[in-house]
């Protein structure tokens, strides 16, 4: 069996709200194998997004182990987390979080800047091939302002695959999206998951994205439900 | 993408904000450079003026003069043999501090002085003045006022009027003036005395208070053949200030009193220093008011943007990181700001330069403005200084920058994605 990508070793995540404890996940065992293409599913408040802030090192558990990329989680410090994320892991939002006073080409070349990736011309070339592979090289020297949704959130796939990260995270990324830019979005990601491998892990409610994704993992009241295949 | 670009295009997305922010900036360092060049120009204009009309660099006493008070002791004055040995200190000191000029070498001038006190008085008005026998010779060397008009003291019943004592009394040159004065033995003297001409120094302290006599005729009339109450001198090298009062003084010994012209004006140069002082407060306040304004525009900024601030540690940004991105963005509002202020601050400096500030409608109010400086006040700043507004204003902004980009390096990632 092959080493896991991420992993949730009995892991519980409580939010203090006012004077509320909100237990966002209980007990959660999970593993993320490569070649995964995962969709976390269930209604609002299962705890979707907080398995995605785990897997993306942006929260630590309450309890219970999480290593990502055979790092404890636990016992990294921001600038250890801020690295892991940076090399190992893209991200991909629902409104797309793209900076907006940077262009298509700029918002894709940052995370390779902060990388390190010193020479201007390697990243060019890095950057205008992420750009060709989601279809928008022509608009990048646009700014997030001046295109679409479906523009705005293929940048966002660029940015996260430019650094050819292990596993994408991609959190309701069709939910501002129409059906049809929508699954344009979806069949450029399950394509990269067939042809190079990259694992996939979406948050959604979505139809779409759970008839795309090859495993579902039901999420109800902060436990996982169901764990299997969905049969495409 | 470096953090400097990220941080310009930043402060360029609320432009009215970010220009109201760097306005404030701006006024604190117009004010700043404006209010330096003023008092700097007044200073130096000011100390200028005391060296060439009053002070000299160096005035000699005799041991106890009350040099600082108005009361002019005649028996307080130096003997011609005091001054004897006082002109060869100085010569060997003038030879020891001076420079080869042609075939001469020259280092100090000196030249005596007899001061006294008197009454002037014309058609039943009478003024107290300051009565000042010069030797219409060496005088002029050492002190512009009352300068080349010296040589006209030839007539030991002529004398010269500081302009504005002259104004009171409602002279002009070739009128006759009644001059009182008590002698040294103590009898009290009057007598006519012809005005050869008006002394208009630009120092109203000498203007309106001196009246000029030759050095010998104020002798015969004080009965102090060869006395004088004090030798002024005028260095080649200002530098030579505190070397030539050491030598003068360890030369001279107890009997007399070197004076340089900063013990002479230590009142003002006080008076100068606390004029800083309650600057700096004033500066320091409206600085300060440009630190809230650009902590609170960037807290604002925080606020709007926590989002962003997660999505970029979400990319892989540190905390470091994102804290520099912030106080870059304050900086550059700063030095944005500064650069302005230092723009408009150099152009008013450089034209009050040239063309100064007209005191006189002041001062014909009789408001007295405690400059020696008659007519306009010049400003007058280094270059150096312009840099240094730039920078303190960066700084400053810089730092009033570090409380909000603090608290956006201090965010979790996932509670800064989930605030809009």
């Amino acid at each position: 069996m092959e080493a896991p990508i991420a992993e949730l070793k009995n892991v519980s995540k409580n939010y203090q709200a006012e004077n509320v404890t909100v237990a966002a996940l209980q007990n959660i065992d999970f593993r993320l194998n490569p070649g995964d293409m995962v969709a976390f599913v269930g209604p609002s408040g299962s705890g979707k997004t907080t398995m995605l802030n785990l897997l993306g090192c942006l929260d630590k558990a309450t309890s219970g182990e999480v290593s990502v990329c055979q790092v404890n989680v636990a016992g990294a410090d921001h600038n250890q987390l801020a690295e892991l994320r940076n090399r190992e892991i893209g991200f991909i939002f629902q409104s797309y979080n793209l900076i907006p006073v940077l262009t298509a080409f700029e918002n894709v070349e940052f995370p390779l800047i902060l990388q390190g990736v010193k020479d201007p011309r390697e990243r060019r070339e890095r950057v205008e091939a992420a750009l060709a592979e989601v279809g928008i090289r022509e608009l990048q020297d646009r700014r997030p302002s001046y295109m679409s949704g479906g523009q705005q959130q293929r940048v966002a796939i660029a940015r996260a695959l430019v650094k050819k990260p292990v596993f994408v995270l991609a959190d309701e990324p069709t939910a501002n999206l129409d059906s049809k830019t929508g699954e344009e979005i979806l069949k450029i990601m399950r394509k990269m998951n067939e042809e190079k491998g990259v694992v996939f892990v979406f948050s959604t409610h979505d139809r779409m994205v759970m008839k795309y994704a090859r495993r579902l993992v039901g999420l109800r009241d902060g436990e996982i439900v169901s764990d299997g295949g969905n049969g495409v | 993408m470096s953090t400097l670009k990220l941080a310009f295009r930043n402060i360029l997305r609320n432009r009215r904000r970010s220009l109201l922010t760097a306005l404030s900036a701006s006024v604190a360092v117009l004010v700043l450079v404006v209010a330096t060049g003023f008092i700097g120009g007044v200073e130096t204009d000011s100390v200028k003026s005391y060296l060439t009309t009053r002070t000299a660099h160096i005035k000699v006493y005799a041991a106890g003069y009350p040099y600082n008070d108005e009361s002019l002791p005649l028996d307080q004055a130096l003997s011609p043999a005091q001054q004897s040995r006082l002109v060869d200190a100085g010569r060997d000191v003038g030879r020891a501090v001076g420079r080869p000029i042609g075939r001469t070498v020259s280092g100090l001038k000196m030249a005596p002085r007899l001061l006294f006190s008197a009454s002037l008085i014309k058609d039943g008005e009478e003024l107290m003045a300051l009565g000042a026998g010069v030797d219409p010779q060496a005088d002029p060397a050492v002190l512009e006022a009352p300068g080349r008009l010296a040589r006209r003291l030839t007539d030991p019943r002529g004398i010269l009027v500081g302009s504005d004592l002259a104004r009171l009394l409602h002279l002009k040159a070739g009128d006759t003036v009644t001059a009182s004065f008590r002698t040294r033995p103590g009898a009290i003297y009057a007598d006519d005395f012809t005005i050869l001409g008006l002394v208009d120094s630009g120092n109203p302290e000498v203007d309106s208070n001196y009246f000029f006599i030759s050095l010998g005729a104020a002798q015969d009339y004080l009965e102090m053949p060869g006395g004088a109450t004090e030798w002024d001198i005028r260095l080649e090298r200002p530098d030579d200030l505190s070397r030539v009062e050491t030598a003068l003084q360890k030369k001279l010994g107890p009997e007399f009193q070197v004076v340089s012209w900063r013990k002479q004006l230590a009142d003002v140069l006080s008076f100068f220093d606390l004029r800083r002082k309650v600057f700096v407060i004033i500066n320091a306040a409206l600085f300060l008011m440009a630190v809230i304004i650009v902590a609170n525009t960037m807290l604002m900024t925080v606020y709007e943007r926590f989002k962003e601030i997660g999505t970029l540690m979400a990319l892989g940004m540190k905390r470091r990181q994102i804290l520099e991105l912030f106080a870059a963005e304050g900086s550059l509002l700063g030095l944005l700001g500064g650069l302005a202020g230092v723009l408009i601050g150099a152009a008013l400096i450089r034209y009050f330069s040239t063309h100064g500030v007209d005191t006189s409608g002041i001062r014909n109010r009789g408001m007295d403005i405690n400059v020696p400086i008659k007519g306009k006040l010049y400003a007058e700043l280094a270059t150096y200084f312009y840099f240094v507004a730039v920078a303190v204003s960066g700084a400053v902004a810089g730092l009033a920058a570090m409380w909000p980009a603090r608290k956006a390096a201090g965010l979790e990632p996932s509670e800064a994605l989930r605030r809009n």
